[in-house]
């Protein structure tokens, strides 16, 4: 289980969320009668009697650990007594299969599975389980009390936090991906493409990176979902092994064939490139570079230092290409301006210090609305905007300009339908606005657009004036 | 010495009495300090009761007018002097070939790289094949004596032929909605003055300009030479104060300076050369062939300058400029040396929605929604190196009127047009220059010859406004046979209601239905509006129609209103808030603070404030003396002279409003004024001595003009004068 650098308070929303979900399968069988937890009698076994009970007559110590001896590919034995529930404990015991989801290593000791109910191997299985459990449940008192303890804390002092906010964790932080949820699914395309990886990252980084993942996308993946890129411990062997292995990954999406060849900047050429940055081009308003900028995307400050040149060049000219999901709009430019951006990054070589944000500031706790148009605002304008359109994105504090508030009635009914068209389309700039509003009109097309414009006029509930209607 | 100063120390005299005890020193009183508290207390109490008192008198009385006036005086300009460009500062286009080859050779053969030059730089388009001219009183010949050598013959009866050399040519009919060539001729003085004889390419004749309405007509016997504009050639290449020119456009690095009665003409080329719009390039070459690795090549990247910054590049040459002081270079600021809105308080160049109503430039751009609600600059569309077209992303378009000017940023209206031009696909009507950019004729060069230019303004086609105002409108340049009425009718049918006009402009036309002065403020002064050239606009309107020197009093909102104005980011309209609250209630003490604080914080930040206030307020003086209000005018012209005391132009006027009232002292005095600050102005001396003439102060006549012929030995009028003065004698 690798490390999701979770603060105190993200994971109590996600205990809250985890111990809620008491759901029962329907194919489920009815556990035999006998293993309730009232029926559980007091243990008089010590550890070495325990063991002895269990490698005389079952093969448990084969994987299992118990204290010091045992197997070792199962968890220790002595974990469970503030691990799980006792009932849970029998329900285990009883049908292994129930949840090692895809492959059950743990055997069917006691127990038969039939169609309809449990059959038990042998008459004493019922009071063998019931004795083992109330011994393992002998162990872990301490800790139980302090885990306790230690949640009742947690409760007072994040009284806010509910199930809520630990399902929408849940969902960033895709712990389906690993583990099963009867309900919530893994999510697809959640991290970037690693087929591509020998043609994407410097190997360098790429080794120091997986040995000590940092923050790259504080705020996810796409853009606002809270993903974080986990940290799995790995060793340097590790590290460098993964590697060697994904610098093999070349893809097939055009980068091989492209050719970009990098040119150190005068003092000059640099100014100019930083002056575009900061007064005309939209890059800041997603990327940070220099100490400003926004979130959505990955700091630059390092982006010559991780990425290939033909890769930076490549995403700068063709982002739909290399990013499925098109977080990333397109900018048309003169191809000299986008030589001269992609020289400057290459040569940044900083390294960046992100910090992930608290999951329970920005995540939605709402369920969204799940039309098309309504999911291409929250993915593409909302990070700015709000989801709301109240001008309160999660990036809106870091942009030197407040966002448009389409929210607001008395602004928005001013403004003519194809005007909002074209500041989407040509970006906030052509509009006497801020140059950090990209132009959309190179990554959505048309239709995408002129539905962000009608969604818009919902957030505001008003019309564009009578005059914008071109009807007589 | 105030009110403020005696009551004080009467108070202080009063404190001092009240609170001395009058028993034995304190150390002694210890014991008595109980029986001495009663006392004291009420002294205390009086005192604190003075000098509450005092506080209140001293707020009333602010209220109230002061029997005193005490009136801050203006701070006189400080001694700095900026960073200026100078001549020697420029390297030449041939010096920039070397390493930017490619853009040169670009540039060599665009209509700025063709825009003017000596005979043979330029192609010669106007016909020297010595057919006459007729004119009333003259026969002119343009004749060609040799590969590059160009004259005019006049030949006048009972005169000497003249033979006028053709030193320059300007231009080379290149412009689509009418094309001309000019020429200049170098004069003994040193200077390069415009010659009356220009042509015309469509037409393919040579014309003229007239004195009395400054028409563009072909030449015919009716004209007389003295009925020319341009003749005798006066106006000269370059731009001198108070002389008539050509300011510095058509030509790069144009300085001709006044030495006397001679002058020093420079220039670099008659083309627009590099450096017109880089900025001097001789230290940028430096810095390059010495290696240097600074960020700092000696130039600046304009692709990074903002958008006003990049329109004021264009803005040198393409618009109506005011000068605040002479010898601007490619480089300087622009608007520390030139104002561009002042024009619309004197000339009226435009109609309210910022159309070409006489004869201007393409700054009327300052109008357009693209400007005020948008970021378009003329880069924007115009490349600038080979004058072709071309979207805002840089890619190349067939030609100026191709919709991908518009669609780079009207993306709503880049598939199928023809819904929102309501005309054929593929039709003149259905691309946007056609409604949205119309050819309009200058119309202060007359409708006898075409000179047009496209409506930089990119306006909402109003036809119902247009022939109000009685200019073309876009519908009619392909409707010919259609009635307004019919077009409007058309345009309701087609598109429903019209897109309301700018608010600011609303406000101006809306105010010719409003009376009263509170009324029209509120309408014409309102601030935050962000529209600058209409916003000053309105505020001349106000200031022209509503005050007056030295008002009794003036409403306090429209002072605030006026103040308000008088903090604008604009130069231009802050100056003209400034000038109007100095020409208003100058004299009002608390105005007066507020002004002479705008003056000095305006200096500090060097922008041109104060020259913009003195020439406005000289504006306004010569309106009034134009309207016979002498009296009037001589309270402007001083106030000017407040701001810039050694103002000579506005000396010169003040002494013409002192002769037209009797006051000869007084001219005589201004003149002397304007001679201490341009002790080497021969016109100056001059003008004095006639002043002190009709004055019969004979002896000093006689003087001032020797003087004058110091400076000016060959003026024979004046010599003239003096003999028949010594005769008087």
């Amino acid at each position: 289980m690798p490390n999701f650098h979770l603060q105190k308070n993200e994971a109590l929303a996600l205990a809250l969320f985890l111990s809620a979900q008491t759901s029962v399968q329907e194919d489920w069988l009815p556990l035999p009668p006998e293993l309730s937890e009232n029926k559980l009698p007091s243990s008089s076994l010590d550890e070495v009697g325990f063991r002895a009970g269990l490698a005389k007559e079952h093969a448990c110590l084969a994987c299992h650990t118990v204290g010091d001896e045992g197997g070792e590919i199962a968890p220790n034995l002595l974990d469970m007594g503030y691990r799980l529930q006792p009932a849970a404990i029998m329900e285990i015991l009883t049908d292994p299969a129930r949840y090692n989801i895809q492959s059950t290593v743990m055997g069917a000791l006691f127990f038969e599975k039939g169609a309809e109910n449990y059959t038990p191997y042998f008459s004493e299985a019922p009071k063998v389980i019931r004795e083992i459990t109330s011994y393992l449940m002998t162990h872990g008192r301490e800790q139980r009390k302090q885990q306790e303890q230690a949640l009742e804390k947690a409760k007072k002092q994040f009284p806010k936090i509910s199930a809520n906010d630990g399902k929408a964790i849940y969902q960033a932080l895709n712990c389906s991906g690993c583990h099963h949820h009867s309900t919530i699914p893994a999510a697809a395309d959640a991290a970037p493409d690693l087929s591509i990886s020998g043609l994407r990252v410097k190997k360098d980084w790429l080794k120091s990176y997986l040995a000590k993942p940092a923050a790259l996308r504080a705020y996810g993946y796409h853009p606002g979902k809270g993903s974080r890129m986990p940290d799995f411990r790995l060793t340097s062997l590790e590290a460098a092994d993964l590697t060697e292995y994904l610098s093999t990954l070349k893809g097939n999406v055009g980068l091989a064939s492209r050719k970009t060849a990098i040119q150190a900047l005068s003092a000059f050429s640099i100014a100019k490139a930083e002056q575009l940055l900061d007064d005309k081009l939209a890059c800041l308003g997603c990327h940070q570079l220099n100490g400003q900028g926004g979130r959505i995307g990955p700091n630059l400050d390092e982006a010559g230092q991780r990425l290939q040149a033909a890769y930076i060049d490549m995403i700068i000219d063709q982002p739909d290409k290399l990013l499925p999901h098109r977080a990333m709009p397109k900018q048309l430019m003169p191809t000299a301006i986008r030589q001269l951006l992609v020289n400057y990054l290459a040569a940044r070589q900083s390294a960046a210090k992100q910090e992930y944000p608290d999951l329970t500031g920005f995540l939605p706790k709402r369920s969204q609305d799940e039309g098309s148009t309504a999911k291409l605002y929250q993915a593409k304008c909302a990070t700015c905007h709000g989801s709301g359109g109240h001008g309160n994105g999660f990036n809106a504090e870091f942009l030197p300009t407040k966002p448009t508030v389409h929210s607001d009635k008395n602004y928005m009914k001013r403004r003519p339908d194809d005007t909002l068209f074209d500041g989407i389309f040509a970006g906030g700039y052509i509009l006497n606005r801020s140059h950090t509003m990209p132009a959309w009109g190179a990554s959505l097309n048309e239709d995408e657009i002129r539905q962000l414009v009608d969604y818009i006029r919902e957030l505001c509930d008003c019309q564009q004036p009578e005059w914008a209607d071109g009807k007589p | 010495m105030g009110r403020w100063e005696t009551l004080t120390n009467m108070a202080r005299r009063r404190k001092k009495k009240a609170t001395r005890p009058k028993s034995a020193p304190m150390m002694q009183q210890r014991k008595q300090q109980r029986g001495m508290r009663w006392p004291v207390l009420v002294l205390g109490l009086l005192s604190l009761m003075i000098i509450v008192g005092i506080m209140f008198i001293r707020r009333t009385s602010e209220k109230k007018a002061p029997t005193a006036k005490i009136l801050k005086p203006f701070p006189s300009a400080p001694a700095v002097e900026s960073a200026k460009v100078k001549f020697a500062d420029f390297a030449g286009s041939e010096a920039c070939k070397d390493c930017h080859a490619d853009i040169y050779n670009v540039w060599k053969q665009s209509t700025h790289g063709q825009a003017g030059g000596l005979p043979g730089e330029v192609k010669m388009i106007a016909r020297f094949d010595g057919r006459p001219l007729y004119f009333k009183d003259a026969t002119v010949y343009p004749r060609r004596k040799g590969k590059n050598t160009y004259e005019f013959l006049i030949k006048r009866p009972g005169k000497a032929d003249e033979l006028i050399p053709v030193t320059a040519i300007v231009g080379g009919g290149h412009m689509h909605g009418g094309g001309t060539q000019s020429f200049f001729t170098e004069l003994p003085d040193g200077s390069y003055r415009f010659l009356p004889f220009d042509y015309i390419r469509d037409e393919g004749i040579w014309f003229v300009q007239l004195r009395k309405n400054g028409h563009w007509v072909p030449i015919s016997r009716d004209i007389a030479l003295p009925d020319l504009l341009n003749w005798p050639p006066h106006r000269l290449l370059g731009d001198i104060a108070g002389t008539s020119n050509c300011q510095n456009c058509h030509g790069s690095q144009i300085i001709t300076e006044a030495d006397g009665n001679q002058f020093d003409s420079r220039f670099a080329t008659l083309a627009i050369n590099c450096e017109s719009c880089h900025g001097p390039g001789k230290r940028h070459i430096e810095r390059m062939r010495s290696g240097s690795a600074s960020a700092d090549i000696g130039m600046a990247a304009l692709a990074t300058v903002d958008k006003d910054q990049s329109l004021n590049v264009c803005f040198q040459c393409h618009a109506q400029k005011s000068m605040l002081k002479e010898g601007f270079l490619p480089g300087d600021d622009l608007e520390s040396f030139y104002s561009l809105k002042l024009p619309i308080l004197g000339n009226a160049p435009y109609l309210p929605d910022g159309k070409v109503a006489s004869f201007a430039y393409q700054q009327n751009h300052l109008f357009s929604d693209c400007y005020v609600n948008g970021s378009m600059t003329c880069v924007d569309c115009h490349d600038p190196h080979n004058q072709g077209y071309r979207d805002i992303y840089g890619k190349v378009l067939k030609g100026k009127f191709d919709n991908g000017q518009c669609t780079g940023c009207h993306a709503s209206k880049a598939n199928e047009p023809e819904m929102h031009s309501k005309h054929k696909p593929g039709s003149a009507g259905d691309l946007c220059t056609s409604c949205h950019m119309p050819f309009l004729q200058h119309r202060g060069l007359g409708d006898q010859l075409r000179f047009a230019r496209s409506d930089h303004t990119i306006p909402v086609p109003r036809p119902g406004l247009e022939s109000a105002y009685g200019i073309e409108n876009a519908c009619q340049q392909c409707h010919e046979n259609r009635s307004i009425d019919w077009i409007k009718k058309e345009i309701d049918r087609l598109w429903g209601p019209t897109k309301p006009l700018n608010a600011v402009v609303d406000n101006l036309l809306a105010a010719d239905s409003v009376n009263g002065r509170l009324d029209l403020a509120r309408l014409l002064l309102k601030t935050d509006q962000s529209h600058p050239i209409a916003e000053f606009t309105n505020l001349g309107k106000f200031v022209r129609g509503q005050l007056r020197p030295d008002m009794g009093n003036l409403e306090p909102e429209i002072i605030d209103l006026l103040k308000k104005l008088g903090k604008h980011r604009d130069q231009d309209l802050r100056a003209l808030a400034l000038s109007a609250l100095h020409l208003s209630r100058g004299n009002d003490p608390a105005v007066r603070d507020f002004l002479v604080r705008s003056l000095a914080s305006g200096d500090s930040a060097g922008l041109g404030l104060r020259d913009r206030w003195t020439l406005m307020i000289d504006y306004f003086g010569g309106v009034y003396a134009s309207e016979g209000r002498h009296d009037v005018a001589i309270k402007a012209y001083n106030k000017a002279l407040a701001i810039t005391p050694e103002d000579a132009v506005t000396l010169g006027n003040l002494a013409r409003s002192y002769e037209a009232t009797n006051n000869l002292a007084g001219a005589i005095t201004a003149y002397q004024r304007a001679i201490n600050h341009n002790p080497q102005d021969a016109s100056l001396y001059f003008k004095c001595g006639r002043l002190y003439a009709l004055n019969n102060q004979i002896p000093k006549a006689i003087e001032s003009i020797e003087q004058g012929l110091r400076y000016d030995p060959q003026n024979a009028e004046a010599m003239r004068v003096l003999q028949q003065l010594k005769a008087r004698r």
